[in-house]
């Protein structure tokens, strides 16, 4: 497995994210002072055709899912979420493997087998 | 003030903090209040334009905020005016976010800011003269507080489209 980080920020800072080997993953919500959380996804797959990225957002209705998805994000999850469940999408968006364990989108408290 | 759009956020709170807190919570007290909003603790307030508009407050003890980290992250965090600043925006914007996706689904669509942190002595602006609901939330942390006043800014989109038009 690649080794992937980054830290996206909440406050006045801007969006940040850490790129190794020309991929990137970030953890990132949708509500955010300075840019919107779906327009940075466009804007960090726009620089980095491989980004990973997962959504991370309380708001999880259906318009904010199909739009994270459609820019790019690999996944969608909706908070509060518990630590296992989202060990597992991330176990699944940085696995190279397509039959790797996860769906496209869990919703908080999805329980995984 | 209409139940039907405080109603998710009562919903939405309850579940956020029994969900976070893996243990069940109760609502103990519910009263509506015109005064300025005076803070028990630690305040957000998140502010909501569009179909419907409002802001809701959600308020904490810097002790209750503690505890609520310590569980959040598992293992005991150590105080600081941050995790507590940090845990507070944290709540309310997952009470939020699940209040507007069940409001979202009722077909309202709106617009939802960031966090603002209150933490002076001071009444909370744009508080004064408007009827909110109060509603004390009991945890296995403490107390927390949520102040809701919301209406209805237009008539809901579907609502406007039923409307025939004029010949």
């Amino acid at each position: 497995m690649k080794q992937f980080a980054a830290l996206l920020r909440k406050d006045n800072q801007p969006v940040r994210y850490l790129v190794v080997d020309d991929s990137v993953f970030a953890r990132m919500d949708i509500t955010m002072p300075q840019m919107e959380g779906i327009e940075a996804v466009e804007r960090i797959v726009r620089q980095h055709a491989g980004a990973r990225i997962v959504m991370v957002s309380s708001v999880g209705y259906q318009e904010n899912i199909l739009a994270a998805l459609q820019k790019g994000a690999k996944h969608f999850v909706q908070k509060p979420v518990k630590p296992e469940v989202l060990y597992e999408i991330l176990r699944y968006v940085l696995s190279d493997d397509p039959n790797a364990v996860g769906s496209p989108v869990a919703m908080a408290g999805e329980q995984r087998s | 003030m209409r139940m039907e759009l405080i109603q998710p956020f009562i919903n939405a709170a309850d579940a956020v903090f029994a969900e976070s807190l893996q243990a069940p919570t109760k609502i103990v007290d519910l009263s509506m209040d015109e005064d300025t909003y005076r803070r028990k603790g630690v305040a957000a307030l998140i502010a909501i334009k569009g179909d419907i508009e409002g802001r809701v407050i959600l308020d904490l003890s810097p002790e209750v905020a503690m505890k609520v980290a310590s569980l959040l992250a598992g293992t005991e965090v150590e105080a600081s005016e941050q995790v507590v600043r940090e845990t507070v925006c944290e709540m309310a914007n997952m009470v939020i976010g699940n209040s507007v996706t069940l409001l979202n689904d009722q077909g309202f669509h709106f617009k939802v800011f960031p966090p603002e942190i209150h933490m002076d002595d001071t009444g909370l602006g744009g508080s004064a003269d408007t009827e909110a609901l109060v509603i004390c939330i009991e945890t296995p942390c403490g107390s927390v507080y949520l102040n809701i006043a919301m209406h209805y800014l237009h008539r809901r989109r579907q609502e406007r489209k039923e409307v025939p038009a004029l010949d």
